[in-house]
This record gives structure tokens, sequence and C-alpha cells, in this order.
């Protein structure tokens, strides 16, 4: 099906806070853009579009939200070099399967995309095998080594949509300043991994109540503070467009919660498990490698933070930090095993879950999973259903349960969600015009 | 005179049914109709929402009367729209369709006026809501206040089910307006049946009363759905408690509307709980019910549209109406995935040589007509009504005649009134 069909979405409630908009529509999608959003007709009777349309496909939405299409602004998808563990197709179809309809593709793969030539190449796989739209970061450092810069300006011009060293931070401060400025005349952000090599170094977990229990090596909360405390002061040096990755504790919400208020245009994000797990979760034995993550989870007090900070909007995003390894590497054990879970398939009902409790409202959900991504990574025509808008539409059924279960759309497994039961899944997604993703049936 | 219908359903087939019986229906339309009542009604493609196109249909086809089968264009004002074009509408108008539309709106009108009813709390906010379950033993019910298709009543028998109930309605949004305002109400046990009346605003006059089949399965399990099927009359409903409804429910109801002005024209649901204190009101519908609608016109002796006109007139008092002395059991025919997603175009097999008999019916709910076949097009199909002078007769004659008819995936229940339910039902 190209593009240029008309898709209609109806019967659904269409949440849109750009246009304060939170009520029954039917939305028309044609050309791949968002053509018109009308009020529902009654019960029963089917809306007669337009006979200049063409064929019209249509997507049953009732009962079920209907948002922008989810920009996941953290995610892993290991190609090139580490197709063990994910590719960009099985990678991106985890994200059709969780409702997301854009990804941004960490650069962390091996060899990293530290090159405009490597950016391009990894551009061209996307081309040809992606399920969804993805986004590709440049390298910040040649080789993630952080001796020195990449050259950031050639991988602008490839198309890189933002600026990272993830998976290893940046620990010489005039590389990040330098970094900064660049971000400030390119107005490319930096996505920042804020860990101190040092103070994390051989920890496993998280440095409290549990790791002194356990009798296992820590990482301390102060590891991301301090560094973020670092990367803020440069931003307000620099002017830099600075963005905080999976913040996980306390301390580092009310740092950013105070930057934000003296005028600083910082964004943050925070990951689903983050949120939703804490160190009191992990289990005994083997399968404690898939609750092992850089930052890992901390406390209670630190997670109560996290939903604080996403409530009052100190943490402007939520993104997976999809991290895929294989069974074999996560086999290795807590202390030995890669750091890192997958995240595409389990981030929405984990989202949702905000609502239900009342932490987030519809709109904020929508504003932390597509508006504040979208503006952050520049994205004008995303994250909005206003019209001319990319067709880039999620539907979410908040009634669906699914069994976190195998088999995965993700080449990987280690969730620490294994077996749980979740509710509130993707009905459709809707990437361009294009329905890439239909949820058959009642529940999966 | 010529009529009207509004709405394309069983229950507005069973109307048409009954208003081609009178002698005084000319011509009879239905909008939109289906093709399923087609030879009784000649369908007009309207919208019931398109209030205009509705009324100038009227002026140009000389309707002497417009009736209102479903409850979304009666809260929407199809009354006012319609009379104020000076068409006479049989059906409530806005103000009086909010004993339906809104459930706090039906509570506090039962509260002011002492019609026995369920303990209830009304909440805008969750957090409140939330704190307000704590005032209601358990199991309690959670509704959501609007008109939410069925899906807006949640009994929860756990705290937890309770909170998750207030969170998907008022957080999650599932019935999305209908659930900016909750209802809590205290659970109610006993035996259910449902009464529908004539209202005139003065007096009401009631029809037989049925008992209906809400769950989706044999023996009341699984979800909840718009009707599975109904027996009428309902041996529940004994002479005193229909004298205890008439007293405590009908008598309050009409004084209700006298003082508070409301000008009700039309047919008034009652769902009723006949509890050990008395037979206390569940939730009132504005309108006729469906599949009740199906089971219960076919036992109608008195001229609906005399019946109709009686209730316009305000001329109730002096009506009697007359029933015959037989029983009718309905049997809903539904597509597999009804009622969370209907599998539709299936083809209907069996309609065409269904057996015209006096007293049995295939009622269209949701069929439609493509290249000379019968087609699946909705979660309720068909409604197969059957009068016999006993339940017993009536329900195997129903059921004989609902096996005539197949289509892939057909889904209906094996024990609308069968002897445990009845029996159940009569129990003292």
């Amino acid at each position: 099906m190209n593009s240029g069909e008309a898709l209609l979405i109806e019967g659904g409630l269409l949440i849109d806070p750009s246009q304060r908009l939170e009520s029954p529509r039917d939305l028309l999608i044609q050309g791949g853009k968002v053509m018109r959003i009308s009020i529902p007709l009654n019960r029963g009777k089917r809306r007669r579009v337009s006979r200049d349309l063409g064929p019209v496909r249509r997507v049953d939405a009732r009962g079920c939200w209907v948002v922008p299409g989810l920009i996941d602004m953290h995610v892993h998808l290991r190609e090139p070099g580490r197709e063990e563990d994910e590719t960009i197709l099985t990678g991106t179809r985890a994200a059709a399967a969780g409702g997301v309809c854009t990804v941004l593709a960490m650069p962390n793969t091996l060899p990293p995309t530290d090159t405009a030539s490597r950016l391009l190449a990894a551009r061209r796989i996307a081309r040809r095998d992606a399920a969804v739209h993805v986004l590709f970061a440049g390298a910040l450092t040649l080789g993630q080594r952080g001796e020195r810069l990449a050259d950031l300006k050639a991988l602008h011009e490839a198309g890189a949509a933002a600026i990272s060293d993830d998976g290893r931070p940046v620990m010489n401060s005039e590389l990040m300043r330098r970094a900064l400025l660049f971000s400030r005349t390119s107005g490319l952000p930096v996505l920042d991994h804020a860990e101190d090599d040092h103070l994390a170094a051989g920890g496993v977990i998280h440095q409290g109540r549990l790791s002194k229990r356990l009798g296992l090596p820590g990482i301390p909360s102060a590891s991301e503070t301090l560094m973020a405390l670092r990367d803020l002061s440069l931003a307000a040096l620099t002017g830099g467009r600075l963005h905080l990755c999976h913040v996980s504790c306390a301390q580092t919400v009310d740092l950013v919660r105070r930057a934000k208020r003296s005028g600083l245009a910082v964004t943050a994000e925070a990951a689903p498990h983050h949120f939703t797990l804490t160190e009191d979760d992990l289990p005994r034995g083997a399968r404690c490698a898939d609750f092992k993550m850089n930052p890992p989870l901390r406390s209670r007090e630190d997670r109560d933070a996290l939903l604080e900070g996403l409530q009052d909007g100190t943490l402007d995003a939520v993104a997976s930090d999809h991290a895929p390894h294989s069974p074999e590497k996560k086999a290795r054990g807590p202390l030995k095993a890669p750091f890192g879970i997958i995240g595409l398939e389990t981030l929405l009902p984990l989202s949702l879950a905000l609502v239900a409790k009342g932490v987030l409202t519809r709109r904020s959900f929508v504003e932390r999973l597509c508006g504040a991504p979208a503006r952050i990574l520049g994205l004008a025509s995303k994250g909005h259903l206003r019209r001319g808008a990319d067709g880039d539409v999620t539907v979410i059924d908040p009634l669906a349960r699914g069994r976190v279960a195998l088999p995965f759309r993700s080449k990987s497994r280690n969730t620490p969600f294994l077996g749980k039961s979740l509710r509130g899944m993707a009905r459709a997604t809707i990437v361009q015009g294009r329905v890439v993703f239909l949820r058959e049936g009642g529940d999966s | 005179m010529n009529v009207l219908l509004v709405g394309s359903g069983g229950r507005e087939h069973a109307l048409a049914w009954a208003l081609r019986k009178s002698p005084r229906v000319e011509k009879l339309y239905a909008a939109p109709g289906s093709a399923g009542m087609a030879s009784l009604a000649e369908p007009a493609a309207i919208d019931p929402l398109d209030f205009p196109k509705l009324a100038s249909f009227c002026r140009e086809k000389s309707i002497g009367l417009a009736v209102v089968g479903p409850e979304a264009p009666l809260a929407a004002g199809i009354a006012d729209a319609l009379e104020a074009a000076g068409i006479r509408v049989f059906g409530p108008d806005k103000a009086c369709a909010r004993l339906e539309a809104s459930k706090s709106f039906a509570k506090s009108f039962m509260e002011r006026h002492s019609i026995p009813t369920a303990r209830h709390a009304v909440h805008d906010d969750p957090a409140s809501a939330l704190k307000g379950l704590e005032d209601f033993p358990l199991p309690v019910v959670v509704k959501a206040d609007g008109l939410a298709a069925g899906k807006g009543v949640r009994v929860c028998s756990t705290r937890r089910e309770a909170e998750s109930a207030v969170s998907d309605f008022m957080f999650l949004r599932v019935c999305a307006d209908a659930g900016r305002r909750v209802v809590l109400e205290e659970f109610l046990e006993g035996r259910e049946a449902t009464l529908m009346a004539f209202c005139d605003g003065r007096t009401l006059r009631e029809l037989p009363a049925g008992q209906d089949h809400k769950r989706l399965e044999d023996g009341d399990r699984g979800p909840n759905t718009g009707g599975m099927g109904v027996f009428a009359p309902t041996p529940s409903l004994t002479p005193d408690l229909l004298e205890r409804v008439r007293r405590e429910v009908f008598e309050r109801v009409a004084a209700g509307l006298a003082a508070e002005r409301l000008r009700y024209r039309g047919i008034l649901y009652c769902g009723l709980m006949l509890t050990q204190e008395g037979p206390k009101v569940l939730e009132f519908n504005a309108r006729f019910g469906d599949p009740e609608t199906q089971a219960v016109l076919p036992l109608l002796e008195t001229d609906l549209l005399d019946l109709m006109e009686a209730c316009l007139e305000q001329r109730l008092e002096r009506v009697r109406i007359s029933v015959k002395k037989a029983s009718c059991v309905c049997v809903v025919l539904a597509s597999e995935g009804y009622p969370e997603r209907p599998a539709t175009g299936r083809e209907i097999s069996g309609l065409d040589d269904f057996p015209a008999e006096e007293g049995l019916f295939a009622f269209h709910s949701g069929t439609r007509r493509e290249g000379g076949r019968w087609l699946t097009a909705g979660g309720r199909v068909l409604s197969v009504s059957a009068v016999c002078e006993t339940l017993e007769a009536a329900r195997a004659r129903a059921y004989a005649a609902a096996a005539r008819v197949r289509f892939e995936g057909i889904h209906m229940r094996t024990d609308i009134a069968d002897d445990l339910k009845v029996r159940s039902s009569a129990a003292a």
C-alpha cells in the first residue's frame, strides 16, 4: 500500500495537546499527511468519504486513543556490528508492535557511527529495512573513546539528528564544552549519558541498601548527578542544547528542576524501567542479569522523584533506552553480563500505567511520548496531529492486555518484565499513512 | 397517517411490524432503516442525528408522527428539533432524555421523588471518587455517568477492581466523555426484571415485563452485552410486585415529572431489581429496549399507533393496554467476536426461507443486502422471536426457528428461558 492511499481512523478519542484536543474525533490521513479531523457520526453509520480520495482504508479505533505517533528518542539498534543482538529490521519491527513510529538510534554500534560515511551507510540500511522512521545520532568522540571530538559538522551534514556518546560518558569536560558549542550553532541536541567512569567503576547495581546487603559493587547516584551538574554548567556557559538521558535518581531531578527554574534550556528523559521498578525488585539468581542496566534501578525515593519529575514536566520525555543483548551474553550472570534491557515493546503499557495511576494526565502522556521528543529533536511535522503533520499515528487500546512473553519482535529477550501481564497496547501503528502494525482480535 | 421511524436495528424492525398492523398507518418510512425491514418501512438515507434533514423529510412526506428508537438522537434533542419544526414526536425531549443520558441526573431525580433505588454517590474528581469508594461495601458498582453503549457499568467485587474501574473511566477515558463523571452505587441483590411503560407525563401504563440476559455466555458468564435474549412475561414480577412498582415507581415518576415540569411523551424503560426490600430501580432508559421490544411487542394487542397518540395527547389514564395471554421468547444471534470486535460481512443462509408463520419473527438487528445475499453487518445480527401459549413452548419454537439460520461464527445463548432460569426467576 503506498502512502498516497487514504486512511480513516474512526471512532477513537483523539488526544493532541498542541490543539488542546481531547475528544472523540475521526482522523483522515492522505498522501502520508494528516488531512482532516472530523466530528464522529452516529454510532453504526459509516462515514462516507469523498470519492476523490480513491480507495479508503479504515481503522476501527473504537474504545481507543488516537495520538500522534510515539517517538522513542533513545534506542539501540545494534546494526552494524552486533546483529546477534538486534538489527535495524528486527528493532524497528519491535518498535512498530510497541506503537512507536520514530526511533532515534544511538551510535554505539560496531564500528560506532562517528563519521559521515558510517552515518550514511546506516541510513541506507534503514531505508532498505526499517519498518518505522529511524533517526541517527552521530557519535560525540571518535570511536567513542572520549579522546578526540568527531567531525560534528560532517555528521550534521550527513543527516545526524543529534550528537551523543551514549553507552559511554564524556569524561573530558573540554570535549563536552566544544560539543555543546557546536550544538548551539547547529541546533543539534547533545544527548548526554551522564556518568562518572571512576565513581561507577566495577559497579553492577545501585549503591544503596541492597548492594550493601548482597555484597555487590554498587554504582552511586553521585556518579550521575556529578556529571549532570558539570554538563548543566557547561550548557549554561555555552548556550548549547543539553538533553540528559535516562535520569535515574532524585538528586538529578532536583538539579534539572532548579536549572529550568533559573531559565536554562535543558531537557531530560526518563525510562519506563526506572519509573516502574526499584532495587527491591531485583531477583536472586540468574534472572538478575535481566534487571541489570546502566544507570541501574535505584531506590523507591528515586523512583518517586522520577514520577514527580514526569508529572511537573521537569522530565520532558519518556524514552525506552532499548538495549538488546543476546541470551548468551546475558547468561554470563549479574556480574559479567553487559548492561541493558530491551524496552520498545513495553514502553507503551508502562507509560500508560502512569495515566491509570493519576500521575500523568492524558495530555501530559502525549507530551512525554510524542510532543516533547519531537521538539527536542527539532521534528516540526511530528508530535502533533495538526493538518499537514506527518501521517504518523498510534492507536492505543488502554484496556488491551498483553503478556510479556516470547516470541518478541526484538531478537533479544532481556526484559525484567518477562511473564508479566501488562495493560495498554498499540491497536494500530501508522507510519506515513501506512499501517505498519495491527493487533489482531482481542487480547494477544 | 404517514409515520417515520428513526433507527435501524431489531427494535425498530419490531416497531415497524407493530405499527404496520395499525389500519391507520398509511405510509411507513424509516431513517435510515435497513434492508431487513425494507418490506415494512421504506428506508430513507438520513442520519438520525441530522435533524434539519429529518425535519424537511417529514414535511415533504407529510409525516404525522415520528417515532424515535435509539437513545443517541433522543439525548441530542431530536424531539425538541422536530417539534420545533411542527412535527409530532413519540420520544422524550432532551431534558427528559437525561433520565438515561445522565445516570447522576436519574439518581438525583429518584432521590428527590423517593423512588426506591440503590444508595449512590456522584464524583467529578478522580481523587474524590477513589476516596469515595471507602463509603461503599463490596461489591460496589462503578458507573460512567454518560451514554456508554453498555460498557459503562462495572460490578466490582474487590477494592482493586473498583479503583481500576474509576481509573479506566476517569483517567484512561475508555468510555470517552461519558466517564468525566462517575457514579458509585451500592450493589443490589435479587432478581432482575425490565418493565417498559408508555408515559404521557401524567400516567404510566406498562407493557408485559421481561427478563433479559445481558451476559454473552450461557449461565450468565462472559462479558456484558447489549442483551442476548429476553422472555416475557417474566414470572418474577408477580401481581403484588407489579402493584408495588406502580405505586412506588410509576406514580412517583409521574409526580416527579410534573413537579419538575418535564414533558415526557414516550416510552420509559425501567430496569428493576426485585430485592428483599422490594422493587428498586437500577436504571432508566428513555426509549424502547433492545432486544426487549422484540419480545414484548409481539404480545401487544392494542393498536400501537393509538397508544402512542394517547401519550402525546395525555390521555393514557383512560387507556387499558390489551396483551395476548401468551409468552414470547426472543433469542439473539450474534457475530463471532461480539461484543469486543465483531466479525462482519459473513453470508447468512436460511433467511429467505424463514417460515412465514404467525407469531414467529426474524427481526434484523445488523444485516445488509449485497448482490442478492444477506450478510452480517454488526455484533447482534438477528433477533428470533416466537410466541406460544407457554414459555416452554415459545422457547422451543424460537430455538427451532433460530437453528434454521446459519452464518460463520454464529453465537447464541442456549439457555434463554430454560427451566433453571424461569424457575429461579419465579422463586419466592
